[in-house]
């Protein structure tokens, strides 16, 4: 019973860390779509920020929890 | 969180203002193992917005880069120490900055994002009236 008790647990977590890792994300309504960041992809971030037309920029860094 | 919370209300605080607000989201944390779920990336709800996700914390580590190159252009006395991830933080640049190689010097920085966001709002206004 306890085995079983941890198994189902344990298959709970996964399928929220499974959930948590691969559930579609989405921004809110007028932004453009969340940019993924991988090695050597600065650039995207560099192009963004010196797009004309702004009085102002900011950069704001942050952690998701 | 909060610090998200705190910067959506700086943009709603210029609601006809030019501004682009790059949002970098990193792991930082041990239960960071994942991208914003969109409950968090909702909380930034402005359409000037731009938001990201940074699993390799690149941002962090050419601003860390770049201020250890030329730590007095960024107001530090010595380079920033190996490791240093920069987190919590809020950049205000004028709007004629430009990223090139390394990262424009702000007009004014700080963290915590929510300790410091009045100052950024009053700088925020200050930079807008110059302009």
């Amino acid at each position: 019973m306890a085995l079983a008790a941890a198994a189902g647990t344990l298959a709970v977590c996964a399928g929220i860390g499974a959930w948590m890792v691969f559930a579609p994300r989405s921004v809110p309504p007028g932004q453009p779509p969340l940019t993924r960041l991988e090695k050597g992809a600065l650039p995207l971030l560099l192009d963004a920020f010196n797009a004309p037309g702004q009085d102002a920029r900011l950069l704001v860094m942050l952690s998701p929890t | 969180m909060r610090g998200a919370s705190a910067l959506d209300e700086l943009l709603d605080a210029f609601p006809r203002a030019r501004i682009r607000a790059h949002v970098v989201w990193e792991p930082v944390l041990a239960t960071d193992f994942a991208p914003p779920m969109s409950s968090v990336l909702k909380l930034v709800d402005d359409p000037r917005a731009v938001q990201y996700w940074d699993p390799d914390r690149i941002v962090s580590e050419d601003i860390v880069r770049a201020v250890s190159e030329h730590p007095q252009r960024y107001g530090f006395d010595e380079p920033l120490p190996p490791g240093f991830v920069v987190w919590d933080v809020v950049a205000l640049f004028d709007g004629a900055a430009r990223w090139e190689h390394d990262l424009p010097a702000p007009l004014r920085y700080g963290g915590p994002v929510v300790d410091v966001i009045e100052e950024t709002r009053s700088a925020m206004q200050r930079a807008l009236e110059r302009r």
